[in-house]
């Protein structure tokens, strides 16, 4: 009996030996250092970044591989709380589009990228850059990739027909601000019986406005709306009440059928907008845009960055990935490739790189407008943890005073308020 | 021992092992989330960071201070003012025609009305967003065509006819299921009774409210109570037909439809868990909410069937 007890307490402490000893094996081998690291990414364009990623390992000799999980941009978040709240294992690199890059940057779970062992230098990018970069706390937690300046497109047709021109610096000088800008729009309609709008959508409106504005709404936990809002508020009442701007939803069809017609002239359009709006939405238009400085000056409309978590497992190698993709070398092997424009100053000294075209816009220089005069000019409000709620606030108002005619500045400016204390009871 | 092990043999072990399986998957997926959120719900917790205990304040909060949680409530129960009796008294009159000696080719009729069910809500909130387009809309061109409108109305952009696209598109989507439901307690009634009553001389109408509706009740009783549970979930419907699936900039949408008109119960608990405040506190708190809401109006539901049920059975026997 005492035998046959000894005997089975010796099998089982050499099953478990046993089974230890093969679990850990893999463990082990994963840590050679022959073995390529596995980069763990989240993101929304798998194709483009699998053709970076192997360029970057051909120009490095990095000794790493690409786990690219695809996450819809506005998942990203869910996502992320869902793996924290569950102890699951976080990517090693983070995806950031700029509507929610503040409040997520916010969050205290990132790696400070300006700090040991990472000293990312602040001054090889864009200084517009930085405040869509920094936390509240100032760290750097995000590196940039895009340009993210934006112009005003305008069908070149229409112009010609109802503004007389169709030169981007006759047209920057005739609308040189938005008066000037309101008092051609009810010409344009007297001209065309009410049928021709300077814009299709008030959104339009509302991203070009606000984004020349950079003043915080939230400011020490004190709405500062006034300042920040105000403005934006009074003239799309203004631009709905005359006319200038037409009652189209920028997420309905006829919007996107509207870059194709013969009612609308004026649209935002960023380094993105030729390729991913225009040409899906406009065909037949090549040769028929031109782009210009909008009145009071050039904008900031997304841009998309990276973000390291803390907990990630291999932060140094994400880090090394990230930041060649906005050293020099990295921005011109994107841009020869697949035409990317990222934030790197340094390659915008050569012509060649400044210099950026588009069929729909014919020979037109767009860079000498988003890479140039944007980036000298723009400024930009700094992201903050209240973005999300800001922006939901924002699409409501704009949504109200579009549909519903009655809706005034103060009634929009006092909804504004409300729905902001409704969502964050703290504001003073 | 003996004694022991003839006791053990004496409980038959076999139906508590066939039981085990959903016991533990019901423990561990169904009642362990169940108390770990009543637990969070007395917490403030945005999901990232430690979270705080506060005790009942969330559930103070969401009934005193927020206003989306009673507002989305009354949305919900508008849509289900209008919905439920549509798709009840509808899907019912759907059968019985359905099931109608007069109508030909009947079969054909009951797949179509059945085929919305089946459509995915995504291509329902995309198809019924194209149809009521202010802009461009079908229904908008019809109108026009027709001469009944001078200008385009605005359906997706006023709250009341907002919420009124939300009630068609529910009702298109529903009506079929309910259809069924009640075609196949029609198949059940047995004939002799229409025939009885053919031979007693009633008409059609006199034979479906004496009839036909008085058999279907079971039915009509089951419905009504599923109807109060699903119009408390609803989400998906809204929140699609209100999603900018077509946005050029990648633009959020307004959460709730114009004005908030269509944010229904489910719709805040999301958009406060996961949406624009990420407050998984007080979203495990308005899901306590909501729960207390359906518990309150099922509890209503039953108790008015019951009611009726008592009433009817002591009608009966009084005539007898």
């Amino acid at each position: 009996m005492k035998k046959n007890t000894v005997n089975k307490l010796m099998a089982c402490v050499l099953t478990a030996a046993l089974t230890t000893g093969l679990t850990a094996l893999p463990a082990l081998a994963g840590e050679s250092k022959d073995e390529p690291v596995t980069l763990t990414m989240w993101g929304w364009n798998a194709g483009d970044i699998e053709i970076i990623f192997e360029e970057y390992k051909k120009a490095t000799g990095a000794n790493v591989e690409l786990n690219y999980v695809p996450v819809q941009t506005g998942e990203v978040f869910q996502k992320l709380q869902t793996n924290l709240s569950a102890g699951l294992e976080m990517p090693d690199l983070v995806p950031s589009e700029i509507n929610q890059r503040g409040t997520m940057i916010g969050l205290d779970i990132w790696e400070d990228l300006s700090q040991e062992p990472y000293n990312f230098d602040e001054s090889t990018i864009f200084d517009y850059y930085l405040p869509l970069c920094k936390n509240d706390r100032g760290e750097m937690v995000c590196l940039p990739r895009d340009m993210s300046t934006a112009g005003l497109a305008y069908k070149k047709d229409l112009a010609k027909e109802y503004l007389g021109t169709d030169d981007p610096a006759e047209l920057e000088a005739m609308l040189s601000d938005w008066d000037a800008f309101k008092e051609k729009g009810l010409e344009v309609q007297e001209k065309s019986d009410g049928k021709v709008f300077m814009f299709a959508s008030l959104t339009n409106v509302k991203q070009i406005l606000d984004g020349q504005n950079a003043t915080p709404v939230i400011e020490d936990g004190k709405l500062n709306l006034d300042a920040s809002v105000r403005d934006t508020v009074e003239k799309m009442v203004d631009f709905r009440d005359n006319r200038i701007v037409d009652n189209i939803s920028e997420s309905s069809p006829s919007y996107s059928a509207s870059y194709a017609d013969d009612l609308h002239i004026f649209y935002p359009c960023a380094g993105w907008t030729p390729s991913f709006v225009i040409a899906p939405n406009d065909p037949e238009g090549k040769d028929a845009w031109g782009l210009m400085v909008p009145p009071n000056g050039c904008f900031n409309w997304g841009g998309s960055g990276h973000l390291i978590p803390k907990t990630a497992a291999h932060k140094e190698e994400a880090y090394q990935f990230a930041s060649w993709l906005i050293t020099k070398e990295g921005s011109i092997i994107q841009h020869d490739l697949l035409d990317y424009n990222q934030a790197n100053k340094e390659i915008y000294e050569d012509e060649q790189y400044v210099h950026m075209e588009n069929e729909y816009f014919g020979d037109q220089d767009l860079g000498e407008i988003l890479f140039v005069k944007a980036v000298s000019t723009m400024n930009v409000r700094p992201v903050s943890p209240y973005d999300v709620t800001i922006l939901d606030t924002w699409n409501l108002v704009t949504d109200t005073i579009n549909n519903d005619p009655s809706v005034d500045t103060e009634y929009a400016m006092q909804m504004f308020e409300e729905e902001l204390i409704n969502k964050i009871p703290d504001l003073q | 021992m003996q004694k022991k092990k003839r006791k053990l043999r004496a409980i038959n072990i076999c139906p508590y092992l066939f039981v085990l399986p959903f016991l533990v998957i019901y423990l561990t997926f169904n009642f362990y989330p169940l108390v770990y959120s009543f637990f969070i719900s007395l917490t403030s917790w945005d999901g990232f960071g430690e979270s705080v205990f506060i005790g009942f304040k969330n559930y103070v909060d969401i009934f005193t201070k927020d206003p989306y949680f009673i507002k989305s409530i009354k949305n919900t129960l508008i849509f289900m003012a209008f919905n439920l009796p549509i798709n009840i008294i509808g899907g019912l009159l759907l059968a019985s025609a359905l099931n109608s000696r007069l109508l030909k080719r009947n079969g054909f009729f009951r797949t179509a009305t059945f085929l919305p069910y089946l459509t995915i809500p995504v291509a329902i909130g995309v198809l019924f967003s194209l149809l009521f387009d202010w802009n461009s809309g079908l229904v908008n061109k019809i109108l026009s065509a027709v001469g009944l409108i001078d200008q385009n109305i605005n359906f997706l952009g006023v709250p009341f006819l907002a919420r009124m696209v939300v009630v068609i598109m529910i009702c298109w989507k529903y009506i079929g299921y309910h259809m069924i439901f009640f075609n196949a307690g029609i198949i059940g009634i047995p004939t002799e009774l229409y025939e009885a009553a053919e031979v007693d001389g009633a008409t059609a109408v006199q034979k479906f409210f004496k009839i036909t509706v008085p058999m279907l009740r079971p039915i009509i009783e089951f419905l009504l109570i599923m109807n109060i549970i699903w119009g408390f979930q609803l989400f998906d419907e809204p929140n699609i037909l209100f999603s900018p699936w077509i946005s050029s900039s990648g633009a959020a949408g307004v959460v709730g439809g114009p004005r908030r008109c269509a944010m229904t119960a489910v719709w805040n608990l999301y958009d406060t868990t996961f949406g624009t405040q990420m407050q998984y506190g007080k979203g495990a708190a308005i899901s306590y909410g909501l729960f207390m809401f359906i518990f309150l109006f099922s509890g209503v539901g039953l108790l008015l069937v019951k009611l009726l049920n008592r009433n009817k059975s002591g009608g009966d026997s009084h005539e007898i």
